[in-house]
């Protein structure tokens, strides 16, 4: 991808020096749990991680969007091996896995197939190791570390450090090409070299509230971009999918995907994870539950803000699925709000104390569960997203 | 049920009976001695003789007599209406005697001058009804009704009219106390009444035991359509003059006697059955994974074992656990059968997971289902479809659905009374040599069941003496005396016909067998003869009367033996047949029987509480109730404790759901278990026993005044007048005023003037349980759901009769026991009405007096009290 344009051969170098670029930024702004591996580590149920996953990136490949999980074609390596021989790299979301896309929360569903994610990962946690089946193919090209607490795309992964592109120059013809430089928060990044992505008619340019044709990217702009496959994949070569060319253009496509995902998450709940039970006697008791971060902060504050209205819980699985929450969820009603200053990685840091009359098997220590305000939908969910 | 109290419904009952051609004598209601309306109208005259009473009725008559022909068309006159008063109250004089006869010249009759004798008498006659000449002859029963009309208008406050003098509370509560008693005393004697021969038919419950007895078999005589209900009086359901006979009657029994003269002597002995259900009666449970074991949490209901026993006996084992939470209560198992719609088995289950126990029960149903009968888990159908039904361990990482319920805590422990169900297992109950024993010789062994009978005519002849021996003995035995060979001719004459009839012999035999138990000698206790009226019990009668007493059956063989050789009525041999009747085990039906009929525990639930104000109550606490009362009973008996422990002790009969609901200590055991209680229980004896507070109790609230009547009945043998007509209910407290408790109301509410009389005696031994709710829980404020403010404390205070004050049920039953003599006299009355299946009236209360009086120098232990009242001359004669 990062390649002279002096050379149609990608440098090697070059290459690594953006990928060490990248993944050092994405250590600089991540939080502070993800700024170091340890590629022993495995989650706990019912404990967020208290250190850094191991960084993979790779083009979406597939997904099974109902159950979190899908497989990233990694990124290439310059090995002709591997480009011959990979198979896709398998995961699952962890629980708390959180997703990003056009800079808002997002589900899997919200990535189109094809789309180049950034992601922290770690081994199975205890208890899951089969959940994500082995990839085949030759072992050297695979990964141990399946299970993911954070997927972002391009635009997302860049504009929350505080990155962005300039563009130097576009060079439309059979090759066509755009010349960019990265901008913004690159203290202390040897980040200053011209990189260039391919680009064609295909590519999609957004300004304002408008989608245009690539004929609107010009020299100076400063942008965003997604990135895709391209055939020179294995040399870690990505076709600019989509080019935001203005402020406004980045703001709309965040703000619409914000939409997506609160009206997504009204209808499915937020996820949390109970973290404790006191038992009041036959199924009375208080529910302790820890809410999963990567949700918007908006239904959050709508967490506190109605909590005198009471509130539903259903129990569900890793997979965030529930069975069917219109029916099997209990009421109740939060007894204590309490916000932790520093939160885990994973965790939104709202924990609260949650009181009801008929006690669940699902809430136990570590078992996922998902929370209703009030007035959020009570819908039944399509047979496909139920558990049976 | 029907409780019986009005001699005139006892009275229609007799009148409505139908008896069948071969079977009935009539019920002669002929008294003892004398010209029934002279003898009677005295109504204390069991403290003369009879001679003494019929010189006083005739003397009463006489001047009855008198008056009327002195007075007859007599017009308005104040000096004749004086002299009218004054030969009226001589024949009133005239007719006493008696120390209580002071007391109607003193205290009565000066009312009934002062209120009511200005228009009832020869010159003027209110409503055509002159008091001056009402005979008091209260065993007569249109005179009582006349005297029961005078108390109705008492009471109701119409008499005397608002324009006349009116008496002081004192005064009429007086008048009315005096005579209901009296009435009721007439009432007694009436139901009392005895011929020459008397027939006592036997009870539901004591038929089943004596076929038992008989023959070896079950048969269930509350299944429904089986037998009617029997009537009771005051509890009581063998009082003779209530059991009367109808036609369905005689359809029930004969149809009684076929099935278990089939059952004993079947055709074809029944195909014996045996199964096993691993999945603990959940179906659908694989075994792969397992062994599984099947959750019954709180409601759940397991699905139908069929058996295909076809009404013979099977056993039924199952393998179980029970596991109680922490403070909750203990599972319970109920088995149901949902044919009879009734429970067939019934325990709470108490058994670690790692230690299952076997319970095992025989019947006679062909399919049921397991049940865990308790309450407290929650309702949603979608949540509880999703619970679990099965397990391997508690300790399984998950056990359940994560959206059904959750039914063990994070730790393993149980959050709800659960039964973990292993096996169900069941099979044929062989017959027992016992049994096999009982039918020895009652089948001639030269019969063939299914053959025909014999051209041959010598064979036939032969084979109808086997018959005619075989019946000889089986009547003998059902009928519980010796067989004339008349009598069973009448039977022999019943297989020839049969035969003639081409029945095949063993079917005609059976027919005779069951002739033999629809004869009115066998469901009808006989005493006495029509030949030769005789006061005594002959020995065969006493047998009878000792066996029923505490067997609820016929004699066995021994007191038989005892009877034939003439020598039971012999105090030694008596004796010496009633200790080992004690012993026995049969005692248990005593045990069980009679405090239920004394104590009238058919009345706990008979007012469902209100679920709504105790979600905590349910069937088998109910049953649980009447149960410990049950057992604490032959808890006394089986001790041989003296009855002040029945009024007070530091100990009860509790099973896990009853320590439960009395919040003591978890038993650690299913069943019942003898407790030490500690003051702070607030329990000991039987009147703080939750099954005698509910009896007394509607619905929704505590009723003090029927506790206080309950107690004046069971515990003093003392029926109170019934309450006035029209009594306006309680009326909740308005939203307005400070909230009030029940006996505030009842203190506002007694204002009449025969009301409060009455309360003021009745109320307070009410009052000293209030402490006590509806159900038997222990409170110290009162729940009030009207009026303003907090819920008012109890106050359980009051002052007994007799003035001594006390301050709660502690106090109260230490009271009571501390006047024990009062208690045993009534304790006695009640076993002599249940032994001698008759109210008891004024003429036993001598024989009464002497027998408490010999019990007193044993402490009246219960044995004791019983061995007195066998041995006396009361339960001697007929």
């Amino acid at each position: 991808m990062l390649t002279d344009d002096r050379s149609p051969l990608p440098d090697r170098r070059k290459v690594l020096q953006w990928m060490a670029a990248v993944s050092a930024g994405s250590l600089c702004c991540a939080p502070p749990s993800l700024l170091a591996a340890d590629s022993d580590f495995v989650p706990q149920p019912g404990e967020f991680p208290d250190r850094p996953g191991n960084y993979l990136a790779g083009e979406l490949v597939t997904i099974d969007a109902i159950n979190r999980r899908g497989s990233l074609r990694l990124d290439g390596d310059f090995n002709d091996d591997r480009y011959d021989k990979a198979q896709p790299h398998n995961f699952a979301l962890l629980p708390y896995g959180m997703i990003y896309y056009h800079g808002a929360p997002a589900e899997l569903r919200d990535i189109p197939l094809g789309t180049h994610l950034h992601g922290s990962f770690y081994l199975p946690p205890e208890g899951e190791e089969r959940t994500v089946p082995p990839t085949k193919g030759p072992p050297q090209y695979g990964s141990k570390y399946n299970h993911a607490i954070l997927l972002e795309d391009d635009f997302s992964f860049f504009q929350r450090r505080g990155w962005a592109w300039r563009v130097v120059e576009i060079n439309r013809g059979n090759s066509s090409r755009m010349k960019v430089a990265a901008t913004g928060n690159s203290a202390g990044v040897d980040f200053e070299k011209e990189h260039s992505f391919w680009i064609d008619d295909a590519t999609r340019a957004w300004k304002g509230r408008e989608l245009l044709d690539w004929e609107a990217i010009t020299a100076d702009q400063v942008v965003q971009l997604n990135l895709t496959w391209s055939p020179e994949w294995r040399n870690r070569q990505f076709r600019a999918s989509d080019v935001w060319i203005d402020e406004e253009s980045r703001a709309v496509a965040t703000e619409r995907q914000r939409r997506i995902h609160v009206h997504y998450q009204k209808h499915h709940w937020l996820a949390g994870w109970v973290d404790h039970v006191e038992h009041l006697g036959g199924s009375r008791g208080i529910v302790t539950i820890t809410l999963f971060g990567g949700v918007d902060s908006s239904l959050l504050e709508e967490v506190k803000s109605k909590k005198a209205h009471g509130n539903a819980v259903a129990a569900a699985e890793v997979t965030l699925r529930t069975y069917w929450q219109d029916h099997d969820h209990k009421g109740g009603s939060i007894v204590e709000l309490r916000t932790l200053d520093k939160p885990p990685a994973g965790s939104s840091g709202i924990q609260i104390r949650w009181q009801t009359g008929e006690l669940l098997d699902g809430f136990r220590p570590g078992r996922i569960v998902r929370l209703r305000c009030h007035d959020w939908p009570n819908v039944k969910l399509p047979p496909e997203e139920r558990l049976r | 049920m029907t409780d019986v109290r009005q001699s005139g419904e006892a009275a229609t009952a007799l009148s409505c009976g139908r008896q069948p051609a071969d079977t009935i004598t009539k019920l002669n209601n002929k008294p003892r001695s004398g010209d029934s309306r002279l003898d009677l109208l005295s109504p204390l005259r069991g403290s003369v003789g009879i001679g003494d009473a019929l010189s006083h009725g005739l003397r009463r008559g006489l001047c009855a007599i008198a008056a009327s022909r002195l007075y007859v068309g007599s017009r308005s006159n104040s000096s004749r209406v004086k002299l009218a008063f004054v030969v009226f109250l001589l024949s009133l004089i005239s007719q006493t005697g008696y120390a209580e006869a002071a007391d109607f010249v003193s205290d009565i009759q000066p009312f009934f001058a002062k209120y009511c004798a200005r228009c009832h008498n020869t010159k003027k006659q209110e409503g055509n009804f002159r008091l001056d000449t009402l005979a008091r002859d209260f065993t007569d029963e249109g005179i009582a009704q006349r005297w029961a009309e005078v108390v109705f208008r008492m009471n109701s406050g119409e008499m005397p009219p608002r324009d006349e003098p009116q008496p002081q509370p004192d005064e009429l509560g007086r008048v009315v106390d005096w005579l209901s008693a009296r009435i009721s005393e007439g009432r007694a004697v009436r139901m009392a009444r005895r011929g020459p021969v008397a027939h006592y038919r036997l009870s539901r419950e004591e038929y089943a035991h004596t076929v038992y007895d008989l023959l070896g078999v079950h048969f269930d005589v509350n299944a429904p359509g089986a037998f009617n209900d029997d009537p009771r009086w005051h509890g009581f359901e063998r009082i003779g003059s209530l059991l009367s006979l109808s036609p369905s009657h005689v359809d029930r029994y004969l149809q009684a006697a076929e099935t278990v003269i089939t059952r004993a002597f079947p055709d074809v002995a029944p195909k014996a059955i045996k199964g096993r259900r691993d999945d603990g009666g959940m179906a659908g449970i694989p075994t792969e994974g397992g062994p599984y074991r099947a959750i019954y949490w709180p409601g759940v209901e397991g699905n139908h074992i069929h058996m295909s026993s076809g009404g013979t006996p099977v056993k039924v084992r199952i393998k179980l656990s029970g596991l109680q939470p922490q403070g909750g209560r203990a599972p319970h198992l109920t088995v149901w059968d949902f044919v009879q719609k009734k429970s067939i088995f019934d325990e709470d289950i108490v058994a670690p997971e790692n230690k299952p126990v076997v319970v095992e029960f025989t019947t006679t149903t062909s399919s049921f289902q397991l049940l865990n009968a308790v309450t407290g888990f929650p309702g949603n159908a979608h949540t509880r479809s999703n619970t679990a039904r099965r397990l391997v361990s508690s300790r399984q990482a998950r056990i359940g659905h994560p959206a059904g319920y959750k039914l063990f805590d994070d730790e393993g422990r149980p959050l709800f009374p659960l039964l973990l169900v292993d096996s169900v297992e069941w099979e044929s109950v062989p017959v027992s040599d016992q049994d096999r024993q009982k039918r020895e010789g009652l089948f001639p062994t030269s019969i063939t069941r299914n053959a025909k009978a014999p051209a041959d005519r010598g064979h036939m002849e032969e084979l109808l003496g086997d018959c005619r021996k075989s019946l000889q003995r089986f009547a003998g035995r059902a009928w519980r005396r010796p067989v004339t060979g008349d009598e069973v001719e009448r039977y022999v004459a019943i297989v020839k016909d049969e035969l003639d009839a081409g029945e095949p012999f063993g079917s005609a035999y059976r027919s005779a067998l069951v002739g033999v138990l629809v004869s009115k000698n066998f469901y009808y206790i006989v005493e006495g003869s029509a030949e030769k009226p005789r006061d005594q019990l002959n020995d065969w009668e006493l047998a009878s009367r000792l066996s029923y007493f505490l067997w609820s059956s016929l004699p066995d063989e021994e007191l038989l033996a005892s009877a034939r050789d003439g020598s039971l009525h012999r105090p030694e041999r008596l004796k010496a047949q009633l200790q080992r009747m004690l012993d026995d085990q049969r005692i248990g039906r005593f045990t069980e029987s009679f405090p239920r009929q004394w104590l009238q525990l058919h009345r706990v639930g008979m007012f469902p509480p209100d679920p709504g104000l105790y979600p905590n109550y349910d069937r088998w606490l109910e049953k649980s109730m009447v149960l410990e009362t049950q057992a604490y009973f032959a808890e006394v008996f089986s001790k041989n404790l003296p009855l002040r422990q029945i009024l007070q002790s530091d100990w009860t009969m509790v099973n896990p759901r009853l320590a439960s609901f009395y919040q003591l200590p978890q038993l650690n055991s299913s069943g019942f278990q003898k407790v030490t209680l500690r003051p702070e229980d607030h329990r000991g004896g039987l009147l703080t026993q939750a099954a005698i507070l509910s009896l007394t109790s509607d619905g929704t609230r505590h009723r003090p005044v029927h506790r206080g009547v309950w107690v004046s009945e069971a515990i003093f043998g003392r029926t109170p007048p019934s309450p006035p007509p029209n009594v306006e209910p309680l009326e909740p407290t308005p939203s307005n005023k400070p909230k009030a408790t029940i006996r505030d109301q009842l203190e506002a509410h007694a204002t009449h003037a025969t009301c409060a009389s009455c309360h003021r005696k009745i109320d307070p031994l009410g009052f000293a349980f209030d402490n006590y709710d509806a159900i038997g829980s222990w409170r110290t404020t009162e729940r009030v759901t009207s009026g303003q403010g907090e819920n008012p404390p109890v106050v359980a205070s009051g002052v007994l009769p007799d003035g001594r004050p006390f301050n709660g049920p502690d106090e109260f039953t230490r009271l009571l026991a501390q006047d024990v003599d009062r208690f045993a006299e009534a304790f006695i009355e009640q076993l002599a009405t249940y032994a001698l299946r008759r109210v008891m009236t004024i003429d036993d209360r001598e024989q009464i007096k002497l027998i408490a009086a010999e019990c007193r120098r044993n402490n009246y232990q219960l044995r004791n009290v019983i061995e007195n009242l066998v041995t006396s001359e009361l339960f001697l004669m007929r």
